[in-house]
Formats: C-alpha cells, sequence, structure tokens
C-alpha cells in the first residue's frame, strides 16, 4: 500500500507559505505518496485543494504509519491537537517572529507569537524530524529541543512570478528612475508592515539618501499591515519629515500590481530585522531587481553573493549603498545577473524539491 | 580598478563583482561625506526621536508607574464589539448579534474587567512599598551624586569632563588605538566625555561615536560636529540591535556603577558585538580608586571598581575568548637617597617595595574578544 504523507496547515491561503505546501503537495505525489491538504481555515484564493482537518480519519482514512507535515509558523489550536495523535509528525517550520518585536505594538498578536513558540518547544518530543526553510530556522530547531533538523527551502513555482504586469500601476509609477535621465531613484521593499521588518528604518535611510543623493527619489512600501499602531506610527513619521508625496505606503496588492512594483523598481531594499527565509528576495532576483540588505536572521544565507549585504543599518551608509547600486551600471548589470544565477542554482523547483525529499527521506525511507 | 574585477566576462555575462571591495568603496564614501559635514551629527538622532515620538507610550523596563498605569488601562473589557464592516449588510448583522449576545458578553467583560482592577490595585501597593524603599536607598545615592555637595566635588566646571576622566582617557588612547586599529565596523566609546577618545579613533579610519549621560558635556561636543549621544551606556547598548557592533570602549562609569549593572553590562556589549568583536574595558584599579576621591564620595558611591581579573572573569564568562589585561604603573615613586653604602642601597630598596606596595597599577585596560563562530 502506497504510504501517505498528508500536510496540515491552520491557514491556507494564497502567499509564501500557501504556494509551498502546494508544491509540496504535488512533490510527494510525484514521489509516490498519497497526500492531502488539511486546514482548520480554508481562505478564498488559496493555491490548491484542502479538506477541512476533521475530514482526516473521517472522509480520508488514517492509517498505521501516516506521516502528518505541520507547517508550523504562529500559535494554533492545531498544534495542541496534533499532540494528541499518534501518527507519524515532521513539523515543517517556517519561523516565527519573535513575539517581542510586537509586544509593545500589538499585544494580542504578540501572545499568539509565543503561543507558537512555545508549541514549537512542545511538538519537540512528537517530531521525528524537524525541516526549515534556512539553516537559521534549523538553529532554532535544535534550540527547541528537536533531535534532528534538515534544512529544505521553501518550494516556489518561480515561473508563477510571470505573470500579466498591471499597467495602469506601471504607468502610475513611471518605471525605474535610478538610472541618468530617470525621475528619481525607485526603492522598493515587499513584505508585512510590521515591526521586526523595520520599515521605519526604510524611512531614515531614504530621507537621508533623499538629502545626500537625490531629492526626487521615492520609496514604496509593498505589503499588507500586521500592526495598525505601527502602521499609524510609520504615516505618522513619513508626514512629519514631508514625505508623503514620495514614500508609497501601497497595502496589499494583487500579483500583477506586485509585478509592475518590481518593474519600476531600481533597488529592492530589505532593513528587516527578522526573516526566516524571505521570499521577496527571490521575486526581486526573479524581476531583475537588485538587492541591497541588512545582515539579520535568514537573510545573509538567502542572499548569498547576490546582493550587496550590509553588516549596520546606519542611514547614510544604506542610502550610500542604494545610491551606488541604482546609478553605478557595472555594479547594477552585476548583481542582476549574480541574482538570476543563484536563483536558478539554488532556488528552482528542481532544486528544492530534491532537497525536500532528501530531507524527508530519514522519515520516509522508502516507504513509496 | 572599481569593484567590478577586470576579469573578461564571457558569454554575455556581466563581470564578477567583488563584494567585499564594493563595501569598502562605500564605506570611503560615507566616511568622506561624514568628514564633509554634509550629513550633520544629530540628523540620525532626530531621525530616531522622531519616529519614538510616534511610536506607542511604551514605558521604559524601569518606569514603573507607567507599567501599571498601563494595567490600570488595560483592565477595563469593553463588551461593545465593533460592528463596522466594507461587505453590505454585514454591518446589521453584526450590531443584531451584538445585541443579542450583549448579556452573555456582559457579564464575562464585568467579571475579567473586576479581575484586572484588582490586579492593578496590587501592583499599586507593590510599587508604593517599592517607592519607600528607593527613597531610602535614594537618599544615599543623592550624596554621591550630587557634584555640588560639599567635598563631593570631583569634576570641572559644568559642561567639562572629570578631570580624572580625562586623564584615564588619555593615559590609555594610544593603547586602545592599537587595539581596534584592525576592527571592521561602528565603534562604540562609553562613557565618551567630550569625545576625546572617539575623534582620536575617527582620526585612525575608524566609525566611531560616543554616548554620555552627562548632556552638558556631550552637547558642546556634538554641536562640533562629532557624533556623541546623551544617554546612558546600559540604555544605549538595550537599544542597539544583535551584533550591531565591531567594539564596544567602556569608560567612567564601569567604577561606580552597581555590582548587578556592571554585570548587565558585560552581557549587553556581548549582545551587541558582532562575532569577532571587541569590548575595551578602561578601569580604575579599586586600590587606587578611593584615592582620587574624597572620603564622603569613595564611601557613598553606587558601586566599587573591579579588579581586572575580575573583569577578565566576567568577560570569559559571557563567552569572551581570548581576554587580555594591561596595567599601567603609578607615577607615584618614593624619593630615594644617594646610594654610598650598602645600608642606603637597602633603604632605597624598601622604598621600592614600599610605593609599590602603597600606590601600584593606578588603572587598567581589558581587551576581551568576541569569538568569530
Amino acid at each position: 500500500m502506497t504510504a501517505a504523507v498528508h500536510q496540515l496547515v491552520p491557514t491556507y491561503e494564497a502567499g509564501a507559505v500557501g504556494s509551498h505546501v502546494a508544491e509540496v503537495r504535488r512533490t510527494l505525489r510525484r514521489a509516490g505518496f498519497e497526500s492531502e491538504v488539511f486546514t482548520d481555515h480554508l481562505r478564498r484564493g488559496a493555491p490548491g485543494p484542502a479538506h477541512p482537518t476533521d475530514a482526516y480519519g473521517e472522509r480520508v482514512p488514517a492509517r498505521a504509519g501516516d506521516v502528518l507535515l505541520y507547517h508550523l509558523a504562529i500559535g494554533s489550536t492545531m498544534a495542541d491537537r496534533l499532540r494528541a495523535r499518534h501518527e507519524r509528525l515532521v513539523v515543517d517550520y517556517h519561523n516565527i517572529t519573535p513575539a517581542q518585536f510586537f509586544s509593545d505594538w500589538e499585544p494580542m498578536l504578540a501572545y499568539d507569537l509565543a503561543w507558537g513558540r512555545l508549541q514549537l518547544a512542545e511538538l519537540a518530543a512528537r517530531a521525528e524530524l524537524g525541516i526549515a526553510d534556512s539553516a537559521y530556522n534549523a538553529g532554532e530547531l535544535r534550540a527547541a529541543g528537536y533531535r534532528r533538523a534538515e534544512v529544505a527551502p521553501i518550494l516556489l513555482d518561480l515561473d508563477a512570478f510571470q505573470g500579466e504586469v498591471d499597467e495602469r500601476t506601471l504607468d502610475r509609477l513611471g518605471g525605474p528612475g535610478g538610472r541618468p535621465g530617470g525621475r528619481g531613484t525607485a526603492w522598493l521593499f515587499v513584505g508585512r508592515v510590521a515591526p521586526n521588518k523595520a520599515q521605519h528604518d526604510l524611512v531614515r535611510a531614504f530621507a537621508v539618501h533623499r538629502r545626500l543623493y537625490d531629492p526626487c527619489a521615492r520609496l514604496r512600501l509593498v505589503g499588507g499591515s500586521s500592526s495598525a499602531a505601527y502602521l499609524g506610527a510609520l504615516r505618522g513619521a513619513v508626514d512629519e519629515l514631508d514625505l508623503g508625496g514620495a514614500v508609497d505606503l501601497a497595502g496589499s496588492v494583487t500579483a500583477a500590481e506586485l509585478a509592475a512594483h518590481y518593474r519600476a523598481a531600481d533597488v529592492f531594499v530589505c532593513l528587516s530585522e527578522h526573516e526566516g527565509f524571505c521570499v521577496p528576495l527571490l521575486e526581486a532576483w526573479w524581476h531583475g531587481v537588485p538587492v541591497v540588505a541588512f545582515a539579520a536572521a535568514a537573510v545573509p544565507e538567502t542572499l548569498g553573493d547576490a546582493g550587496l549585504l550590509l553588516a549596520d543599518k546606519a542611514p547614510d551608509r544604506v542610502a550610500a549603498a542604494v545610491h551606488r547600486v541604482a546609478t553605478d551600471p557595472g555594479v547594477r548589470t552585476a548583481l542582476v545577473e549574480a541574482g538570476r544565477r543563484r536563483l536558478r542554482s539554488h532556488f528552482s523547483l528542481e532544486v528544492t524539491r530534491a532537497r525536500l525529499l532528501d530531507a524527508l527521506a530519514p522519515v520516509l525511507g522508502d516507504g513509496r | 580598478m572599481t569593484a567590478e574585477q577586470d576579469t573578461p566576462a564571457g558569454d554575455g555575462e556581466a563581470p564578477a563583482l567583488d563584494l567585499d571591495r564594493l563595501l569598502a568603496e562605500i564605506d570611503e564614501e560615507v566616511e568622506r561625506r561624514r568628514a564633509s559635514g554634509e550629513l550633520p551629527a544629530e540628523l540620525e538622532r532626530e531621525l530616531d526621536e522622531l519616529f519614538a515620538r510616534f511610536a506607542p507610550s511604551t514605558p521604559g523596563d524601569n518606569d514603573l508607574d507607567a507599567i501599571v498605569e498601563q494595567v490600570e488601562r488595560a483592565s477595563f473589557i469593553s463588551a461593545a464589539v465593533p460592528v463596522e464592516s466594507g461587505k453590505p449588510g454585514a454591518s446589521q448583522i453584526k450590531r443584531v448579534l451584538r445585541k443579542l449576545m450583549a448579556w452573555y458578553m456582559n457579564h464575562l467583560a464585568a467579571q475579567v474587567t473586576a479581575m484586572g482592577g484588582a490586579t492593578a490595585r496590587a501592583l499599586r501597593v507593590v510599587v508604593a512599598r517599592i517607592d519607600l524603599l528607593s527613597n531610602r536607598v535614594g537618599n544615599l545615592e543623592e550624596l554621591v551624586t550630587d557634584r555640588s555637595g560639599a567635598g563631593l566635588d570631583a569634576g570641572g566646571p559644568a559642561g567639562e569632563p572629570d578631570t580624572g576622566d580625562v586623564e584615564l582617557l588619555d593615559a590609555w588612547a594610544d593603547a586602545v588605538v592599537e587595539v581596534l586599529t584592525d576592527v571592521d565596523g561602528r565603534v562604540l566609546h562609553a562613557d565618551c566625555a567630550d569625545g576625546r577618545l572617539v575623534t582620536r579613533l575617527l582620526e585612525v579610519g575608524l566609525d566611531a561615536y560616543g554616548v554620555d549621560p552627562r548632556r552638558d558635556v556631550v552637547d558642546p561636543a556634538a554641536a562640533g560636529g562629532l557624533d556623541v549621544r546623551s544617554g546612558t551606556v546600559l540604555e544605549h547598548l538595550g537599544a542597539v540591535p544583535e551584533g550591531a557592533l565591531a567594539a564596544v570602549v567602556l569608560s567612567r562609569s564601569v567604577d561606580v556603577l552597581r555590582r548587578a549593572d556592571q554585570l548587565r553590562l558585560v552581557r549587553a556589549a556581548a549582545a551587541a558585538l558582532a562575532p569577532g568583536g571587541v569590548l575595551v574595558v578602561i578601569g580604575t584599579a579599586p586600590e587606587a580608586w578611593g584615592r582620587r576621591r574624597s572620603p564622603v564620595e569613595a564611601d557613598l558611591a553606587p558601586g566599587r571598581p573591579l579588579h581586572p581579573d575580575t573583569w577578565s572573569h566576567l568577560a570569559a564568562a559571557a563567552g569572551f575568548d581570548p581576554v587580555e589585561v594591561r596595567r599601567r604603573d603609578t607615577d607615584h615613586d618614593l624619593a630615594v637617597i644617594p646610594v654610598d653604602s650598602d645600608l642606603s642601597s637597602a633603604l632605597n630598596a624598601n622604598f621600592a617595595r614600599l610605593a609599590a606596595a602603597v600606590f601600584g597599577a593606578d588603572s587598567h585596560l581589558v581587551v576581551a574578544r568576541k569569538p568569530r563562530s
């Protein structure tokens, strides 16, 4: 009988983890395993089919030898229910933002994050294996008590980035302008507006960049908000600096609008304090946008040599780095090429699928 | 030659990029701009303060009253759930549901609010007792920290650093520069006084800045273009991102901090330093410290200097390895008598032993390195 490797994800929705879950299902099925997705919350736009969690053991039979692959990124009652089950368990850890980033801004979210970290440790005794998107995350798994932690980068269908570009958005943004004759360097960061993503540091560095290098520069921050309080503070600071016309807090956007933002960007700048992997780096490479990033958490290992990695966030240093990358055609071209090479060599589906199956091998053996 | 290496690019590929050289060029550009004064030293601080104004009014760890007020505010639980919605008809449905469930929610909210209120009241009692203790202990500290108090004036005029402070920094400046010559990244000097050591470090090409709690000393230095900020070293290190600094130089307050704060300081410096970072402690020898102060100040200071061996021990416990100690001998010597007999030679030898026992080393430099992995 074919072995089954089922995935459990508290919320199944569009986004990096959702796409990963869909690709893992595809990969496991291609490898000869039965594989279904179970979720407590199926959102519109989820990248694939899923069953309600309580269907496991009813509509979908639970069999001895089943392996459950649980995706952990925040606290959930699903983790508590899993602890009480007896199937073999693998935890796929996508990192949990440390609660202290949110404790002053969103206490309830901080609670959920702390709860998630607690559950991560509680599941250590039950899990045969922990899988992590990055060596950084694998380190956290080991610190949480996991006997075995393997690294397998997130599975993303890079071709999915090749969707349509929203022309109206592109017209509005006006295209890249950092190069000679352009209309001001276009900075871009994509990620939820949240304290750990440190958009406020971007605004600081951007203000210095406009003062020292390019008074016409623009900063675009794309992503929904994880904290209304933080978003409000960011808006307040932007207004106080009189940057309202230069900083665009775009919020959540469609895939086509996102493609337009990348198309219109001169430099992707990430000053995030905490990333378990940082998928937008891959998106930037795919769209041919050079990357300047602060070396924090998993960013250095994801970025490798395919971007400019800064050891500190001094605003004038960030500004100088962005200016150099945006205005030196040789540097820009070399970084774009390095990004594309790294994307192919490290994060193509062919590579990441193989790494996932290798990582799961100690648990799956030859159970196909 | 620039960061683009001069190797030929094959098959239409862009030439390889020497990222280290590119970063070095960017650093040079930053240093040039800083030196030219294009970016005012206080701008970074102003940008920090600007964002802090919009951040939630989060009390610091030491602001117990503000924390209790926060608890009191949060202890009131409202059952009036928001009913706004962008979806047609949803707002009316929510309003009806809220009305139907009001009896249930109000009952729960009343109980949770009562529990929150009781917790806040209990905290108020605890805070009052802590205040009482703090006042009693604080009375002693005021005797020491009030520089205008009789017999306690260890410093110079307002706006100038303590003379002993300056003397110590000048005495060790060359050694600190030598130790830090090869570090790559930001260097913090605390307590930086008028920024004289920061200036020395900048002169040898290091990316140095300073903090010092004495605003009257720091502000003139900042106005002169130095990146020096007012604040205590513990507050500052607490706000610095983990691994952000290449070196931390501690001086002055390390001698009089409370014991618990001295321990915290080493841990905070270890966290703020990047792998391979250097911690430097410029300290006064405990034996010499009392000689430089009035008896009242020496007796009532909140803390005492640590022996260099103790700093070494603390640094090693915080993961630093290796740790090196350098001592500076005092220039106090007892006068010798002309050597014209065995008796005078014996007396001079005894004077030398006596001087070493009485005066000994007056200060030390502890250099601790954080392992790279």
